[in-house]
């Protein structure tokens, strides 16, 4: 009897564990299989009205939802002219600029400028037509003295002019010559003006007079875009479809901007159907499982957002060439891509102009060999330049270890996987490094004010080649420990570089795309920053929306003006 | 008929190494009014028999065989829900070490008046706190120590609670587990005295255990002395301390110095008990003892009942037996 | 027992000589990191306005190298109940950032609590009832289960079972996106619809450790002296679990229990991030990680005094739970 009893003691012990165990092998594998399998759930609760009618049904509200990381402190103004507490893909959906850069094409799109604009005969002054038919969201008049009034703003607080539009070089004046027509005076030619003249957005005069547009929270934003502000609580931000847009009534009567706190959130939603699309945040490992679901697509465009591993020029070590040069050697771009891009980005130009710039783009150096994949190639350049290995595999050289620490973000799975592949590949090189993960907003101070080594970013230039590769003119940079007044994060500093762009500033298309080209291949030789990789992408699901305008972001307003529900 | 009956009570451990009998056929009566001692080495069963008898034996603790009467009746055959009425009300227990006898964190009148209003019908708790009151007076200690908890009072105090408690519901029986072994020997004193009193007046009986010889020669009317599960004598404390027949007890009285008298080297008894997974044929204290024969070895001895009392010893010869002889010649 | 005017003043004394303490920690904690506030105020040209950056300083003392004087202002401004403005919220006031994310936490951290409390003790009660029974293994066994996995493994299967897969509940957030529209009673309903999924989490990840406490203490105290005379007594079942069993066998619980209390204040960042709920742990987690200093400090702050709180509250609760408890 006793055995019979212990026996049976033994069963009742662990049976409970082995179920428990069971539990969670079936809910593991159940689990995994089943996201792949589910249907999303489309836009569940929203009017669904299948209708024939060509025109949208009265009182049926029709969603679209973007979903994106969007946090308290990105929340606190919605000021265009502010760069930092405010989310900026807001202000595409309620303001315009006169032009819109469209990163898919490389091509300015007309806006509130009803065509591209007249140059004068020295080149010194555009005359810009706008467009009469946009109304602001309160239903007061765009004018010409609303484009006059938003320069002027730049000129009068020159803190907020972050391209510096306002100088003895480029803007003299800007003046109405009638109520729809503008005259930009310049001090010298200026051929870039029209690109420039995307990053602006166009405020209302009347109500933006009588606040000071520094300090300015505008908390119920009034613009001339396709939607209107609603309102913004916790888990989103919301806007009405602008039926008087002068783009046309959008078929949707409502845009979602939906909050999230990363990226993998914000896919699961995406899979789900919660939300329609992204405006290019997207956990990277998920993309093969969300697009094995045929409605859902990734589109794909080189874009102004070019990640690289900035270095900082100032520091010891890194103010050397051939260390930089080393690291550029030692970094396998198509496997960053591959990996952890899941093949969805271009390959970066060590020239840093990104591919949406086309011809311009200096394609011999995407051949050169010193400029290929090779950490013995790596190793050789340090140890011609001097370098010794020390008795911990890290290079030397007059006292300097090569050591150094590695910023990238947290809470981003494709950057850290990225900056794990990368980090060792520098480690295999005898380049030692330690990693610190911080906020993205804290990434961009750390680069601003040059307090770091190497730091793993987005460097997302104005939609202008001219700007793109004045990141690297000294005068857009500044001394460790103070802010950089343009993009010049890397502190590079070269006289040959600030030669050519100065003079291309205001040479002609074909002298420019001579000098951008020496431009780049001086860059790609002296290795400020390594690219890694151009990335627009666009995450979109056509489950239950169709009609994306494709030749612009699937997401942008001019396509969601015109994406329908199915 | 006595008070109570203990018939060939067996109580069976199951010990990690295997089972073993702690209470092996164990017999003995109590009488109304009547104090009884029951002493014995530590691990000779005297506890369990206790804790069998007021049916708090626990797993791995089981009665296997046996009867226990009380006024008549057999209370092996009670459920639960039936003994219910016996419990406190009839027969109550004061537990050894008083300080775990009673809940930290519930004051004394709590703990003296739960009892009153889980057993009498129709009581208030203003009654139920008044009957507190009157106990403790019984006992001596002041009234105002109703609200106190127990670790606020002396050891001897709590001792005194824990009597004071065992009477509440005016049980014809109260079994002490050791009552006053935790305690000094002058408190002792007093609280025994005090028990004694309190027998005379009210009437209970006790089954009163401790291994303490020479106290109980001096309280108890009869005593039993167990050894190795099994009841070696029972007699008289008279008869005990003048006529001890088991050398057992003779051992163990040899083993107590006296207060009084020359200083003379102690004896006590060599060797230790049985291992009780594996009892031994024969006499169970055999191995240590000095008139041990061949045939103790062998066979057990059987009970002897006469006008002395009981002795389990084959010194005193064979004879047969019967319950009813058992019983005859322990009744007065 | 009688509770002296003596034990309660030591307490709210020390309590108080506590928050001191803290205040001053608070204080000193970011001139201790290195990274001189001032300077990250001059390089914070938020909104780009030197003023108003100045102005700051002064009200903070900044411009006076002197501790002393700092903290000084410091303690001014405190007393006003301005904790400083935020530098990555600005210039929303730290008191206000704070104040939107505190509801959140308190709501979600301190139901989950009281529910795993709860629930871990109704089990751990029923197990130490029976020991060894179906029930209890079955607990135990699902406990320990549980309490090995990570709480984001916890938080991720409930997404995908019962948001992702059964569409019961939203896959996260606080508030369904059309809030706004809704009748108070819609409101209501849309927090709450939106905060089972996370607190059940929460609930969940750290129950097994309450069932086990309160087990293994009920089975010991189950076999105390005073029990097997509770039952000798022939006390109703009830009253010797409750009164003698549980009584007793409460007081490591309900220390870690106040504990814990104390401690919701500091906020779940786990659980913000993984059902993208508002809350003051993410809050702080990235204020960390953006040397927001004034917001780190008004947060550091308002977590001492609720643990200070706490534990005051505590202490003067404990002496009716555990009569044996020395107030000396």
């Amino acid at each position: 009897m006793s055995i019979r009893k212990s026996r049976v003691n033994l069963f009742k012990r662990y049976v409970p564990l082995g179920i428990a165990a069971l539990l969670s092998v079936v809910l593991f594998t159940g689990c995994s299989s089943n996201v792949s399998n589910v249907q999303p759930a489309g836009n569940k609760g929203e009017g669904t009205n299948s209708s024939m009618s060509a025109e949208p049904a009265k009182a049926e509200k029709i969603s679209y939802r973007i979903g994106d990381i969007i946090n308290t402190e990105q929340v606190n103004n919605f000021n265009p002219y502010l760069n930092t507490g405010n989310y900026r893909p807001l202000f595409d959906y309620v303001y315009d600029a006169l032009y819109y850069f469209n990163p898919v094409k490389g091509e300015l799109i007309n806006r509130l400028a009803a065509d591209s604009g007249t140059w004068s005969e020295d080149q010194k002054t555009l005359t810009v037509k706008l467009n009469t038919t946009a109304k602001w969201h309160d239903g007061e008049a765009f004018t010409a003295d609303d484009v006059v009034y938003t320069f002027q703003v730049l000129k009068d607080h020159p803190v907020l002019d972050s391209y510096h539009l306002w100088s003895d070089t480029r803007l003299n004046s800007v003046r109405a010559s009638s109520s729809d027509t503008v005259v930009f005076q310049l001090n010298n030619p200026f051929p870039s003006l029209t690109n420039y003249l995307t990053t602006v957005y166009i405020v209302p005069k009347h109500l933006f007079e009588k606040e000071d547009p520094e300090t300015f929270l505008n908390k119920t934003p009034i613009g001339t875009g396709a939607f209107k502000f609603r309102n913004i609580n916790e888990s989103a931000i919301l806007l009405d479809a602008n039926p008087e847009s002068y783009l046309g009534a959008p078929q949707i009567t409502e845009l979602v901007l939906q909050r999230f706190k990363d990226s993998p959130a914000i896919t699961l939603a995406l899979q789900k159907g919660e939300i329609q699309g992204t405006t290019g945040t997207i956990a990277m490992p998920s993309l093969p499982k969300l697009l094995e679901n045929k409605d859902n697509k990734l589109q794909q465009f080189p874009g102004l957002s070019t990640f690289a591993v900035i270095i900082n020029n100032d520091k010891p070590g890194l103010n050397d060439v051939a260390v930089r040069k080393a690291i550029q050697q030692a970094i396998n771009r198509e496997e960053v891509v591959e990996k952890g891009e899941m093949g969805a980005a271009t390959v970066g130009n060590h020239g840093f102009l990104s591919q949406v710039f086309g011809s311009l783009v200096n394609e011999k150096l995407a051949d050169d060999p010193s400029l290929q994949f090779s950490i013995e190639q790596a190793n050789k350049t340090l140890e011609n330049a001097g370098y010794v290995k020390n008795s911990k595999g890290i290079y030397e050289k007059d006292g300097v270890k090569l050591s150094f620490v590695y910023y990238m973000a947290a809470n981003a799975p494709a950057q850290n996987k990225e900056g794990a592949m990368i980090t060792g590949w520098l480690n295999q090189a005898g380049i030692a490094t330690t990693i610190k993960m911080v906020t993205w907003p804290e990434l961009t101070s750390l680069a601003m004010s040059g307090s770091y080594d190497l730091i793993q970013n987005g460097i997302t230039v104005p939609a202008d080649p001219q700007a793109a590769l004045e990141v690297f003119h000294s005068k857009m940079t500044a001394p460790i420990g103070e802010n950089t007044s343009g993009l010049n994060w890397a502190r590079f500093r070269d006289s040959q570089v600030d030669e050519w762009l100065d003079e291309g500033s205001a040479a002609n298309a074909e002298q420019r795309t001579e000098l951008y080209k020496k431009v780049q291949a001086r860059i790609a030789e002296l290795a400020p920053v390594v690219t890694l990789y151009s990335s627009g992408k666009t995450p979109y699901s056509e489950t239950s929306f169709t009609n994306y305008d494709t030749n612009v972001p699937a997401t942008s307003v001019l396509s969601l003006v015109k994406v329908t529900k199915k | 008929m006595g008070l109570l009956d203990v018939i060939d009570l067996q109580v069976e451990y199951a010990a990690p190494n295997g089972m073993f009998k702690a209470v092996d056929g164990v017999s003995f009566s109590i009488e109304r009014g009547e104090i009884f001692g029951l002493a014995g080495e530590s691990g000779c069963g005297k506890s369990t028999t206790a804790y069998a008898i007021s049916r708090l034996l626990r797993p791995p603790a089981r009665l296997v065989g046996g009867r226990i009467v009380f006024d008549g009746k057999e209370l092996t055959k009670l459920q639960e829900h039936e003994f219910q009425s016996y419990r406190w009300s009839r027969i109550s227990v004061v537990l050894q070490s008083a300080m775990n006898n009673l809940n930290p964190v519930m004051r004394i009148s709590s703990q003296l008046a739960d009892v009153i209003l889980a057993h009498e019908r129709g009581i208030t708790a203003r009654g139920a706190q008044s009957r507190a009151e009157q106990l403790l007076a019984l006992v001596e200690i002041p009234a105002a120590k109703l609200s106190s908890y127990p670790h606020e009072l002396s050891g001897g105090m709590r001792q005194r609670v824990v009597i004071a408690m065992a009477m509440a519901l005016r049980p014809e029986l109260i079994i002490m587990d050791e009552p006053t072994t935790a305690l000094d020997v002058v408190t002792q004193k007093g609280i025994v005295n005090r028990i004694i009193e309190l027998q005379k007046e009210l009437g209970f009986s006790i089954l009163f255990i401790t291994h303490d010889l020479p106290l109980m020669l001096e309280i108890c009317d009869r005593i039993g002395i167990m050894y190795a599960g099994r009841m070696a004598e029972v007699a008289s404390a008279e008869q005990l301390l003048y006529g001890a027949r088991h050398p057992y007890t003779q051992g163990l009285l040899r083993s107590f110095p006296s207060l009084t008298g020359p200083r003379v080297r102690i004896d006590g008894i060599p060797g230790s008990p049985p291992n009780l997974i594996m009892p031994p044929a024969g006499c169970r204290f055999e191995s240590r003892c000095q008139h041990a024969a061949d045939a103790c070895s062998r066979i057990e001895p059987s009970i002897i009942n006469d006008d002395k009392g009981m002795v389990a010893c084959h010194l005193y010869g064979f004879r047969e037996d019967s319950y009813e002889a058992v019983t005859a010649s322990q009744s007065r | 027992m009688k509770i002296q005017l003596s034990y309660v003043v030591r307490r709210v004394v020390f309590a108080i000589a506590t928050l001191i303490a803290a205040i001053i920690m608070n204080f000193l904690l970011p001139r201790l990191i290195g990274g001189d506030p001032a300077e990250m105020i001059a390089s914070q040209t938020a909104l780009g306005s030197a003023e108003v950056a100045e102005g700051l300083r002064k009200q903070f003392g900044l411009d006076n190298p002197s501790l002393i004087h700092q903290f000084g202002k410091y303690i001014t401004q405190l007393l006003q109940g301005n904790l400083g403005i935020s530098y990555f919220n600005y210039p929303v006031p730290v008191k206000d950032v704070l104040w939107n994310a505190l509801p959140w936490t308190l709501g979600t951290v301190v139901i989950a609590t009281l529910l795993s409390y709860a629930i871990g003790w109704l089990i751990g009660i029923k197990g130490a009832l029976k020991p060894g029974s179906w029930f209890d293994n079955s607990a135990l066994g699902v406990s320990f289960f549980i309490n090995s996995v990570p709480y984001f493994w916890i938080g991720i299967m409930l997404i995908v079972i019962f948001a992702y897969k059964l569409d019961w509940f939203p896959l996260g957030q606080a508030i369904s996106v059309d809030y706004d529209t809704l009748s108070p009673m819609g409101k209501v309903g849309s927090i709450v619809h939106h905060a089972v999924l996370p607190v059940l989490s929460l609930a969940l990840a750290s129950v097994a450790s309450h069932i086990l406490v309160l087990r293994n203490n009920l089975i010991r105290v189950l076999s105390e002296d005073y029990m097997v005379l509770a039952r000798a007594k022939g006390l109703s079942a009830r009253r010797r679990v409750f009164h003698y069993g549980i009584r007793n066998a409460f007081l490591p619980s309900f220390t870690g229990f106040m504990l814990s209390l104390g401690h919701v204040v500091g906020g779940a960042i786990t659980m913000e991030i993984v059902f993208s709920y508002p809350g003051i742990g993410m809050l702080i987690n990235n204020a960390i990680l953006n040397h927001d200093y004034p917001l780190i400090q008004g947060a550091f702050l308002v977590i001492a005094v609720s643990i200070i709180a706490v534990n005051l509250i505590a202490d003067l609760i404990y002496p009716f739970i555990d009569p044996r408890v020395n107030l000396n």
